[in-house]
């Protein structure tokens, strides 16, 4: 037996999904899903279906950001598995080292976070209000009692220190 | 790049609508795409990590509260200055240097040694600075993680910690520690960094290295390679711990390196230069009695003028 607000949820969602379907192939198809971009787009549904339960403020939003994060999580895994065709020791149960790929992946990800680290307090802590708490630039900019474009400098400061991927010195 | 984090960041906004844009610039060049997705997924990475530590209790003394700055950097500042004073001995120097790209949220400060004096500084997180004679460098009141090296000579022995990165510049390079004893020689437009313990990665310019115990790295400024060479790692920031220790370099390296030490210039005769030293010195508490050890030892002669000390042959 559902609930009758439970109904509506899914249902004034559903609406939109509908209304949005094409347009979330394309963009999961633009985020690198290639032909797999209709069953995810399937498979994303029945899960935001069973686990929705109340109304939804920006619904299109809500959407576009969950495929966004299955694309994140897919690059994530596929990443750490180092995109292995032949996985032999999974056969006999032992645990596979991790790939040089998976290694490297670490290691820059542990770079990035030192760097952005270095960039001092403000930016890590307007980067962690933003990021990791989700407040809106504006909220962030009021509640640091510093202006909007501030904050907006502050977070491409952090996302160049993420980003900041360096090649090997070619040493003598 | 530039554009991928601009979408990356507008995108993260509860209040972004434009998905349609989003959706077109992905589609437009496959290299936005692949440039997206990483930062995407190293984003989420990191700030899984960030959420992390910042249940950990040791993030108080990190993630100060911006909004009562004012107050706490002034207490923070008194204690900075009872720190930066006992670290140096009563006459010791500590200036607020008056220029200087300062990062929002940084608050740096100089710590300088005069010519001929060696001082030690522990940081409250556990990590050591020796610095050599005629040194400057700068820390920073809100992070104790991080250290400049302006000019001079310092050996760093940082604690390590995987979620608190210690980070050292130097002349445009970026030094990351890995766990680690390095030295640091920033000189004549010169910087030598040699790694005795851990690994520390030498970042500049857009390109890296990553130096392990026993090697060294040479970068002079203007010059975009870098000399990657080996070195003895017992043997790295020995003038620390009171000796001076050499295999097959040249005088001219000694000369460079007692005068950090006694604080005067000494240069080595150009007919002695070059002469390969392999020798121990033990530094003598009185820096006077480094003359005739030196003469001894590497069998040459010290003269003194007015500019300092030349080393030349015995005879």
């Amino acid at each position: 037996m559902i609930d009758r607000s439970d109904q509506n949820a899914v249902g004034g969602l559903e609406a939109v999904y509908m209304a949005q379907r094409s347009a979330l192939v394309r963009f999961l198809r633009a985020r690198g899903a290639a032909d797999e971009a209709e069953d995810l787009v399937q498979e994303l549904w029945l899960k935001l279906s069973s686990a929705t339960t109340s109304p939804i403020g920006d619904p299109v939003g809500y959407l576009y950001r969950a495929a966004n994060n299955l694309m994140i999580s897919r690059y994530r895994s596929a990443e750490r598995s180092g995109r292995r065709e032949h996985d032999w020791s999974d056969h006999d149960g032992h645990a596979s080292e991790p790939t040089e790929k998976a290694v490297a992946a670490r290691q820059e990800i542990h770079l990035a976070e030192i760097r952005l680290r270095a960039l001092g307090q403000r930016v890590l802590k307007v980067f962690t209000m933003y990021r990791v708490h989700g407040e809106s630039q504006r909220d962030v900019a009021n509640a640091l009692g510093i202006s909007l474009s501030a904050v907006e400098k502050d977070l491409q400061r952090a996302y160049r220190a993420i980003a900041d991927l360096k090649g090997e010195f070619d040493a003598e | 790049m530039d554009e991928a984090i601009r979408w990356h960041i507008r995108q993260q906004d509860p209040d972004f609508r434009d998905w349609e844009g989003f959706t077109a610039w992905l589609e437009a060049d496959e290299a936005h795409a692949e440039a997206y997705a990483r930062l995407a997924a190293r984003d989420q990475a990191i700030s899984e990590r960030i959420a992390r530590s910042e249940l950990a209790p040791s993030l108080d003394r990190r993630m100060k509260d911006p909004s009562s700055m004012p107050v706490r950097r002034r207490a923070f500042f008194a204690g900075a200055a009872m720190f930066a004073a006992a670290a140096l001995g009563l006459g010791g120097a500590f200036y607020f240097l008056p220029g200087g790209e300062e990062a929002p949220g940084q608050a740096l400060y100089a710590v300088t040694t005069p010519p001929g004096i060696q001082r030690t500084i522990r940081l409250d997180e556990g990590s050591t600075l020796e610095l050599n004679g005629q040194t400057a460098i700068r820390l920073d009141r809100n992070n104790p993680r991080y250290a400049e090296v302006a000019s001079g000579e310092v050996v760093f022995e940082v604690v390590h910690d995987d979620d608190r990165p210690f980070m050292v510049k130097v002349a445009g390079a970026d030094l990351l520690d890995m766990g680690t004893r390095f030295n640091v020689l920033r000189e004549k437009g010169v910087t030598e960094v040699a790694v005795s313990e851990g690994a520390v990665r030498y970042e500049s310019g857009g390109q890296a290295v990553e130096l392990t115990p026993g090697r060294k790295l040479r970068a002079v400024d203007g010059n975009a390679r870098v000399r990657v060479s080996n070195v003895d790692p017992a043997k790295v920031g020995s003038w620390a711990e009171g000796r001076l220790v050499y295999a097959g370099e040249p005088l001219a390296a000694v000369a460079g390196d007692v005068g950090r030490i006694v604080g005067v210039t000494v240069r080595a005769d150009p007919s002695v230069a070059a002469r390969p030293v392999t020798a121990v010195i033990q530094l003598p508490a009185d820096r006077e009695a480094l003359a005739p050890l030196l003469e001894k030892t590497l069998d040459i002669k010290v003269r003194r003028s007015k500019d300092g000390w030349v080393l030349t042959e015995s005879h």
